[in-house]
């Protein structure tokens, strides 16, 4: 029993570090590129009409913010068709995007009322209503910086085969620990996302700005209305398309980050349900050969994530959760003789007693993590000073133990068939 | 518009042999540590053996020459001594069976089992000569009872609290069917479940509680169970 625990550990240890060997080693051979491409200036050859939809459900707080930086693009305004899609908003959305509208005197932004429908449905409303040649969607909680569009626009005429582009997302003004960790996920994410493009393995098209080219999107079908991620759907749609899906370096995306434990639960649970569903839905790329890298090392590692998180949770359980209660048994047992506990304590340190294998397995995979926390600070010009070291030691010893417990969550709903609504 | 597909290999292979140079030392480190293991636990064996041969010897000197109290001495502080590494020795085990292959620690076991035994007896026998105020239990656990650690946590609690007049001999039970002695005990002291423990010829079944023990204690020590000494035991 104990033989196959620790065959089981091994294995799982050994794909955990070949994965991140992978990046780090693909880091390494792209930096030069990497740094090279985030300082381009990616000036559209020619300007043409771009549609920007921003569907809103309940976003009186932000809704704001986000108009504004899209009315303040640096595009033609001529060319710039917004479309904000009221979803059954029952908060003050309408009213601040009147305000705005009427502010800004912004002529070139249409308001759609609709029934709560969910963020795809509205999406597809903006779709069919225009003739731009590129869609952009943006989250109502999102903002972009003035050149983000036309960064988008640029990058994706300098490569005929684009058809999507995604954006670099951040945290915008981090205040709460969970906002601030968050921050810092994004970062490493957003540098993964990058290396996943240069092997054409992108797997998601982040709501907040990602760029499409409008037609192509319109003859796949337009955006998942039953689906929890339809940013995802519609890139793994894509891929089993084999269609090109590129992260603009110089197109910076700020999002409002889940400030509480139980809103960052309720989003992830959202993702995960949408990830495992998306997953299986287009299984039949899972170590496919046809579809290159995407199929043979993407699918593995998209769906490695589950059963990693799941063995990341057992481990913590076992190792550090299980002493904590034979500890409270032991002091429940002794009636709490906390003088007996006190005067007992015995410092009995041995290197003998020490499970090597298991600091070796944490050392190594701590040393990954962090490899490619201070690659994507140097990549994004961040200081890794910035968010102080406090904050270190919760990213890396709790935040993804968090993250994988909910993974678990939704691994254990979705067997039993719990639904989620967006 | 169509993405010409490639599959990495040479990145995947690149990848995959250094991985495997992070995994081996790892692996190898591991396996050192663990040979270390068994041999520190050979090395405390012998001197065991060493110790109970020469206890051994003591008692055997101690019976002949008889009506020598004042001998009773040195064997009860060899005897409390030994006890006492034998204890140290078997937590070692325990310890170990946690961080490696217990496959390693079974031959191990067996021989710490039967020194276990080896120095109830013998506690027993010195007991009887020298009229010694200890009270020995025999504690019979295995590795698949969730509740018998419970036992040894109330069990570890006296013994800190009473020293050398509380010896505790643990029987682990997992090597039932390699050791006879085991099964012989159970017979004898009617050992049906686990944890089980039996002091001065009588068998307590399950987890034998804080307050109980100390009254078990109280009787065994001639203490009246209102007894200010019999109170000082909590």
């Amino acid at each position: 029993m104990i033989l196959a625990k620790d065959i089981l550990i091994m294995i799982i240890y050994l794909v955990s570090l070949y994965f991140g060997v992978f990046w780090i080693l693909f880091f390494i051979d792209t930096r030069k590129r990497l740094i090279y491409e985030k300082d381009i200036n990616y000036e559209p050859k020619n300007f043409v009409k771009v549609i920007i939809a921003i569907p809103a459900y309940n976003e009186e707080k932000t809704i704001k913010k986000t108009l504004l930086s899209v009315i303040n693009l640096d595009y033609p305004k001529k060319l710039l068709e917004i479309i904000v899609i009221n979803d059954g908003s029952t908060d003050k959305t309408e009213q601040k995007i009147f305000e705005t509208i009427k502010l800004h005197k912004a002529k070139n932004v249409k308001y759609i009322k609709n029934k709560n429908q969910g963020k795809a449905a509205s999406m597809n409303h903006a779709l069919r209503i225009s003739k731009a040649e590129y869609f952009v969607c943006l989250d109502a909680d999102s903002h972009v910086e003035k050149n983000a569009l036309r960064q988008a626009v640029g990058f994706i005429q300098q490569d005929k085969e684009l058809v999507i582009v995604t954006p670099i997302m951040h945290v915008h003004k981090p205040r709460t620990i969970v906002q601030k960790l968050q921050k810092i996920e994004y970062l490493t994410a957003m540098l993964l996302l990058k290396l996943m493009g240069y092997i054409d393995s992108n797997y998601i098209a982040p709501g907040p700005f990602s760029l499409y080219k409008a037609d192509i999107i319109r003859k796949l079908g337009g955006f998942d209305e039953n689906n929890l991620t339809e940013d995802q759907e519609i890139a793994y749609r894509a891929q089993s398309k084999h269609l090109k899906i590129r992260q603009c370096p110089s197109m910076h995306v700020y999002t409002q980050a889940p400030g509480t434990l139980k809103a960052l639960y309720r989003q992830r649970n959202r993702w995960f349900k949408g990830s495992l569903h998306n997953f299986f839905k287009y299984k039949h790329l899972m170590l496919n050969k046809k579809y290159g890298d995407f199929g043979v090392f993407q699918m593995p590692i998209n769906i490695s994530a589950f059963l990693l998180a799941s063995f990341s949770v057992a481990f913590f359980l076992y190792n550090i959760i299980k002493p904590i209660i034979k500890e409270i048994k032991r002091y429940i047992l002794l009636d709490f003789d906390f003088l007996y506990i006190i005067r007992n304590i015995e410092f009995n340190f041995s290197l003998l007693n020490i499970n090597v294998m298991n600091y070796y397995i944490i050392l190594t995979l701590l040393l990954l993590a962090g490899s490619m926390f201070y690659a994507s600070h140097l990549i994004h010009d961040r200081s890794v000073k910035n968010y102080g070291f406090i904050v270190l030691i919760p990213y890396f010893f709790i935040y993804y133990i968090l993250l994988s417990f909910f993974a678990v969550i939704v691994i254990i709903e979705s067997l039993f068939g719990v639904k989620q609504k967006w | 518009m169509v993405v010409k597909r490639r599959v990495s290999k040479a990145r995947y292979l690149i990848a995959a042999t250094i991985t495997l140079l992070i995994f081996i030392p790892g692996l190898l480190l591991g396996m050192i540590i663990d040979n270390e293991r068994v041999r520190s636990l050979e090395f405390q064996s012998e001197l065991q053996e060493l110790d109970f041969k020469s206890l051994q010897f003591n008692y055997l000197y101690l019976s002949y020459i008889q009506n020598s109290s004042e001998q009773c001495v040195p064997l009860k502080v060899n005897l409390e001594y030994s006890i006492k590494e034998l204890g140290k020795s078997l937590d070692s085990i325990e310890e170990y069976k946690q961080e490696s292959n217990p496959k390693n620690l079974e031959l191990i076991s067996r021989k710490y089992l039967l020194d276990n035994l080896n120095y109830w007896l013998l506690s027993k026998k010195t007991k009887e000569l020298c009229g010694l105020d200890t009270v020995s239990v025999l504690y019979f656990f295995n590795s698949d009872c969730d509740i018998c650690p419970n036992q040894g946590i109330i069990l570890t609690y006296y013994k800190k609290k009473l020293g050398d007049r509380f010896l505790v001999f643990p029987i682990n039970t997992d090597m039932k069917e390699d050791e006879q002695m085991i099964g012989l005990f159970e017979n004898i002291y009617n050992i049906t479940s686990y944890p089980s423990i039996v002091i001065s010829s009588t068998t307590y079944k399950g987890v034998v509680k804080k307050e109980e023990m100390r009254a078990i204690l109280c009787d065994e020590y001639e203490l009246g169970i209102n007894s200010s000494d019999c109170q000082e035991l909590v």
